[in-house]
């Protein structure tokens, strides 16, 4: 707190998570003061105490997993100057704005079609056993190594070349690479199993225990907590599930922190890079290849699986009228989240508030199932009915559980990397708005329209706040999936499921091609601009 | 910069279109708010057939697949203090009578009602019952599991060791497993209650998280047998998918199978009360029940005598006893103690 100043630059993000995270977490307060006796629940039992070690078990190895698969891909998009390069961008970006539910129905049906193999090699997908998680496990990875790929190939573009060039003229090219990028490994690796941990609906039907299926039973019965057996109201239940999953909150954020703290200590960049790289430093053959065999292997797999287990496609005008009213919904709060992310990240760029960050992703790990309730009893009430029964609550909502994203975009602008760039501006008699404006939004754009298409894509397939707040107006394709989760039902989920899939790759087509075009029209026009200049 | 600047008002602008898309509607006379935990597939043509007949428009709040009837509960209780539902329809019926106890419908007998047995009436009238369903064992007709599942007269059978490692069971503290356990509890008494879960533990059961999970895994071939709700069956043999179902415990000396009623209830503080009662005039009556039995829905009508032997347990002893009976079940069968 110390030489913070209240900035009006600041004031958006402060808006922001003062509504969408602050309000339930004071709400969450209140909620644990009012019931003292929970606080018995922060408590570990045995069986607890194994639930929370397999929970970070299963996490860890999504993140290491996805890390594996995420690096020859991350490797491309950072030292890679041609179409391949580009073309790993959009598979990276395009495999996380896919719907996990989706995207898990996808990998289900895959399995479900190879089992005479699976069964042939002697693994039979017991529910719960050790192949299945196996199976949860890769689901996850495959669906979330978009995010080490894209922090490695951010990190990468951002290396100072010489520093590799060094490596190269040594002989040691590889290990000066790997220690430069030791720190966003580690970053990427914690913040995959940060996102994993949120996942966990992929365990629960095959009854696959974790911390996640605890809480919301808790939440739901008050069955082991301190919530009297005979009239236990709402609020007792939830002090007990917010207190039932403590544990996991404070060694998730511990881990995010040392994370952090790793990331810093072992990053050998203390200035930040844009220059071009030379072509020795290209990124080999090998790892071109690589990299496409495990792309077709994540993303082509449910893919074809979905479209073969289809056992007929209804028609157009079908299809619309059963999906398209959820599938604009769906995009419109994509947008809205989106944009007030961006909004939350440019404006922490330009001054941060201390305690932000904190709040963001306390509200975060809280759950979706809590965060949605908090709102509920927030907002339902007389006079905010524009609020409640609109896209403004399920908005706050998402926004609640990933506006954290935005904010740890803004937070590396204030790094020991950027402070340099800062002192500079500030010597030469830039204001804050002003450094912010000519100075950290054009470097870092980038990264913060990043994090808001990640928390906009996040919303898209969030299963704990949908499944709660079940939006209305719109109405979102997450609601309508999940209704259709049921194998008797499958061709129905099949059907959205390939037809969302198919969505996000077109909007991502129409996207590269725009800003193609915009390059292009740019360019054109400063060409003829500067050509009628200088005549 | 300036390009992607271009691109989001573009992308806003779309945005604006494709969401405000659908006309901000205000509730007012003529329209009713309906939170219901029904499959979705069952309720909207039921609802869009109200809508026709009356010109009430109908805003429907229904609960996932995955998510049955708790998170619904969760919302309503959110809600208490504003109520924006008008009415509750349930998919069960223990979650309705606690619901009921805390003050949250008001009392209401459907007009279409009448023949309603009082059996299936919540004290004065908070609630009516729609329809029934019956908790079966359902099995895999896979060849590979014929010689373990054809003999399944009883529940007390999947404690059969030739079952080990082959049996589903939904999660008790979610769907209407709960009031399956809680009913067990209640009939049996704790201490048959406590050998039939250690007979399960035995087995090596599976806690799954739902209902059509059972069904799923008995369709994937990964498990033989699992109790669940008829209609999970039903849909299954509908879509010719290897499974097949058997109503337990119906012999001369048995105590019969859990029966599951829907539960139709009016809101306390409604805010459109007189479509409200309309609404549920329609739903309660005997030619909607009808359709959800064409429908494969419901197996049973409330309106006449069931043809299957049900377990005779009192409901709302069952609804308070649930939380307990979880905690037991649990205990043994996810080694707690």
């Amino acid at each position: 707190m110390k030489g913070w100043r209240p900035n009006v630059t600041g004031l958006p993000a402060l808006l922001i998570i003062g509504v969408t995270s602050g309000l339930p977490l004071l709400w969450t307060a209140v909620v644990i003061l009012q019931h003292p006796g929970s606080l018995a629940d922060i408590w570990l039992s045995s069986f607890r105490l194994k639930l929370l070690a397999s929970t970070l078990l299963y996490n860890a190895l999504v993140a290491m997993l996805a890390t594996i698969i995420g690096l020859p891909a991350g490797w491309v998009m950072g030292r890679n100057r041609g179409w391949m390069g580009k073309v790993m961008w959009a598979c990276a970006l395009g495999t996380l704005l896919l719907p996990f539910l989706a995207f898990g129905h996808g990998w289900n049906e895959a399995f479900r079609i190879t089992r005479p193999f699976w069964k042939a090699i002697g693994v039979t997908f017991s529910p719960g056993g050790v192949s299945d998680t196996a199976r949860c496990i890769w689901t996850l990875a495959s669906w979330l190594w978009g995010v080490p790929a894209v922090i490695i190939g951010l990190a990468l573009r951002r290396l100072d070349p010489d520093l590799q060039l060094a490596g190269w003229l040594d002989g040691a090219l590889y290990r000066t690479t790997f220690r430069a990028l030791l720190g966003p490994l580690i970053a990427a690796a914690a913040a995959t199993m940060m996102l994993a941990a949120q996942e966990f609906a992929v365990y629960e039907p095959t009854g696959v225990r974790v911390v996640a299926t605890e809480v919301r039973m808790v939440f739901a019965t008050g069955a082991f907590s301190s919530a009297p057996v005979a009239g236990a109201d709402q609020e007792q239940r939830a002090a007990a599930a917010i207190l039932t999953a403590t544990p996991l909150l404070l060694l998730t954020a511990l881990l995010a922190l040392l994370a952090a703290k790793a990331a810093g200590r072992f990053s050998m960049a203390t200035t930040v890079h844009f220059a071009e790289w030379p072509r020795v430093l290209d990124a080999p053959m090998w790892a071109s290849v690589l990299a496409v065999g495990l792309v077709v292997l994540t993303l082509g797999v449910p893919i074809a699986a979905l479209m073969a287990s289809l056992n007929h496609m209804d028609s157009p005008a079908v299809l619309f009228s059963e999906f398209g009213g959820a599938l604009g919904g769906s995009g419109f709060l994509f947008l809205v989240v989106g944009i007030f992310a961006a909004l939350l990240a440019f404006s922490a760029a330009a001054s941060w508030t201390p305690g932000l960050l904190v709040a963001s992703g306390i509200s975060f790990l809280l759950g979706g199932e809590i965060l949605a309730v908090a709102l509920i009893r927030i907002f339902n009430r007389p006079g905010f009915e524009w609020a409640y029964n609109a896209w403004p609550l399920p908005a706050m909502a998402y926004l609640g559980r990933f506006g954290c994203i935005a904010l740890l975009a803004a937070r590396s602008t204030w790094s020991p990397a950027w402070r340099e760039i800062r002192i500079q501006a500030a010597h030469d008699g830039a204001g804050a708005m002003t450094i912010a404006r000519r100075m950290i939004w054009p470097l870092a754009w980038p990264v913060f329209a990043a994090a808001a298409l990640l928390a906009g894509i996040l919303s898209l397939g969030e299963v704990d706040v949908t499944a709660t707040l079940v939006p209305q107006n719109p109405s979102v394709l997450t609601t309508l999936l999940l209704t259709m989760a049921n194998a008797s039902r499958s061709n129905r989920l099949v059907e959205g499921s390939l037809l969302a899939m198919g969505l996000v790759f077109v909007c991502l087509f129409l996207f590269l091609l725009v800003r193609h075009g915009l390059r292009f029209s740019l360019a054109t026009f400063k060409a003829l601009d500067g050509g009628s200049r200088a005549n | 910069m300036k390009n992607v600047l271009l691109g989001v008002v573009l992308l806003v602008g779309l945005g604006v279109v494709a969401g405000c898309n659908k006309k901000s509607e205000t509730k007012a006379a003529g329209e009713v708010v309906i939170y219901s935990s029904v499959d979705e597939p069952d309720l909207t043509p039921l609802l869009k057939k109200f809508e026709a007949q009356t010109g009430i428009k109908v805003h429907a709040v229904t609960d996932t697949e995955a998510t049955k009837t708790a998170v619904l509960v969760q919302r309503l209780e959110a809600e208490k203090a504003n109520p924006q539902a008008d009415v509750y329809w349930g998919n069960e019926i223990f979650h309705t009578i606690n619901l009921s106890e805390q003050g949250f419908f008001d009392p209401y007998r459907p007009k279409t009602a009448e023949d309603v047995p009082a059996r299936w009436r919540g004290t004065n009238d908070l609630y009516t019952c729609i329809g029934v369903r019956a908790r079966v064992i359902a099995f895999s007709t896979r060849p590979e599991f014929k010689g373990v599942t054809t003999n399944l007269p009883h529940l007390t059978d999947l404690g059969n060791p030739a079952l080990k490692d082959k049996i589903g069971f939904c999660h008790p503290g979610f769907g209407t497993a709960s009031g399956h356990f809680a009913s067990m509890y209640v009939l049996w008494g704790e201490p048959k209650y406590i050998e039939f879960m250690k007979a399960l533990r035995a087995n090596n059961l599976k806690l799954l998280g739902g209902n059509s999970a059972v069904a799923d895994q008995i369709i994937a071939g990964t498990l033989a047998v699992g109790p669940t709700d008829n209609d999970d069956v039903s849909d299954g043999k509908e879509q010719n998918q290897p499974i097949d179902g058997v109503i337990p415990d119906q012999g001369a000396d048995d105590p019969g199978t859990v029966l599951i009623p829907g539960s139709i209830a009016l809101m306390h503080g409604a805010r459109h009360p007189e479509t409200a009662k309309q609404l549920i005039d329609f739903l309660a009556s005997a030619s909607t029940e009808k359709e959800l039995m064409d429908a494969h829905y419901i197996g049973y009508s409330v309106r006449s005598p069931i043809p299957v032997k049900a377990m005779n347990v009192d409901y709302t002893e069952c609804a308070h006893q649930m939380r307990h009976a979880i905690e037991l079940a649990l205990n043994i069968l996810q080694d707690r103690q």
